[in-house]
C-alpha cells in the first residue's frame, strides 16, 4: 500500500507536469500568437482567415534558414526551422471538401477536449477506491477500460486532426524551401499507451475472475 | 452450471439445520449457504469429506451432474 501511494504521488506530479506542458504552455503560446496576428492585421489592415501551425522539412537537406550566435561560447551555430506558422489571407473561395474537413476537425477537437477532461475524474475515482482497499472491483475494471479507450480515441482522433491540418496547409500554402511534413501526424505514444492499458485491463479482469472463483471456493 | 448441489435435500433427510452443520463442518454459515444455494464455483476435497462424514453420505448424494 505504501508503494501504491508513492506511485500515485508520482502519477499526480507527472499529471500536473503534463498538464502544464500540454495545456498551459500551448495556451500561453496561443495567446502570444493571437497577439502577433492582431498586430499584423492592424499594421497591414487585413483580416486573417486561416492560421496554421505546421511541422516542415527542408526540401534541400543542406538548406539552412539562418545562423545564430551561441551566447555561451560565442560561436556561430546553424539554425534550421522544423516548425513554422502560416498565416493565410484572402482565401475567398474554399472548396466544399475543405469546409467539411474543417467541420469534422472542429467536432473532433470538442470530442478530444471532453474526453481529456474525463480522464482525471476516472483516475481520482480509481485512487479513492484503492484507498478503501477495493482493488479487485469490477467498477475499477470498467473505469480502467474507459481510460484505455479514451487514450486510444485521443491518439486516433489527434492523428486524424493532424492529418487534416497538413491537408489544409497543403491546400492553402506552398513554400519554396520547405515541405509540410506527415512524419509526426500519427500520435503513436497515445495509441500504444491506450492499447497497453487495455491489455493490462484484461490481465486485471482475469485476476478478478480468479479472485471471485477463490472467494466462491468452499 | 450442469453440476447440481443437493446439499439441502441431504440436510432435510438428516434433519440438520444450516447452523448445526456449519458448526460440525467448521465453516461459516455464509459459506455453507453459498454451497447450498449452488452459487459456489468449487468445493475443496477436505470440505466435501467432512460434509460426507457429518451427513453420513457419499459425494454423489450431494453433487449431481445434469446435462444442460
Amino acid at each position: 500500500m505504501k508503494r501504491l501511494k508513492t506511485l500515485c504521488l508520482i502519477l499526480l506530479i507527472i499529471f500536473f507536469g503534463s498538464l502544464y506542458q500540454g495545456a498551459v504552455l500551448p495556451f500561453i503560446e496561443g495567446v502570444k500568437y493571437g497577439l502577433t496576428i492582431a498586430k499584423y492585421e492592424t499594421e497591414t489592415n487585413t483580416k486573417t482567415e486561416e492560421f496554421l501551425m505546421m511541422d516542415v522539412t527542408p526540401k534541400n537537406e543542406n538548406f539552412v534558414e539562418t545562423t545564430e550566435i551561441n551566447s555561451k561560447t560565442g560561436e556561430e551555430v546553424l539554425v534550421r526551422a522544423t516548425n513554422i506558422s502560416v498565416i493565410a489571407n484572402a482565401i475567398s473561395k474554399k472548396p466544399i471538401w475543405l469546409i467539411i474537413l474543417q467541420s469534422v476537425y472542429s467536432l473532433l477537437m470538442i470530442v478530444i477536449l471532453v474526453l481529456g477532461v474525463w480522464i482525471p475524474f476516472l483516475v481520482v475515482k480509481i485512487l479513492r477506491s484503492l484507498q478503501h482497499s477495493e482493488v479487485f472491483d469490477r467498477i475499477n475494471l470498467q473505469r480502467i477500460n474507459r481510460i484505455g479507450f479514451i487514450i486510444l480515441a485521443m491518439g486516433i482522433f489527434g492523428s486524424i486532426i493532424q492529418t487534416l491540418n497538413v491537408i489544409s496547409a497543403k491546400h492553402f500554402v506552398e513554400l519554396a524551401h520547405f515541405n509540410f511534413s506527415f512524419a509526426k501526424v500519427i500520435d503513436f505514444n497515445s495509441i500504444i499507451m491506450g492499447v497497453i492499458i487495455l491489455i493490462m485491463n484484461e490481465v486485471l479482469k482475469m485476476a478478478i475472475e480468479m479472485k471471485e472463483e477463490q472467494d466462491l471456493t468452499i | 452450471m450442469p453440476i447440481i448441489v443437493n446439499l439441502d435435500v441431504m440436510m432435510a433427510r438428516r434433519k440438520i439445520s444450516l447452523n448445526e452443520l456449519s458448526e460440525k463442518v467448521d465453516i461459516t454459515p455464509a459459506n455453507l449457504s453459498i454451497l447450498k444455494t449452488g452459487k459456489a464455483k468449487a468445493i475443496r476435497f477436505s470440505t466435501l469429506e467432512t460434509i460426507c462424514k457429518v451427513l453420513d453420505c457419499q459425494p454423489a448424494d450431494i453433487l449431481e451432474y445434469r446435462s444442460e
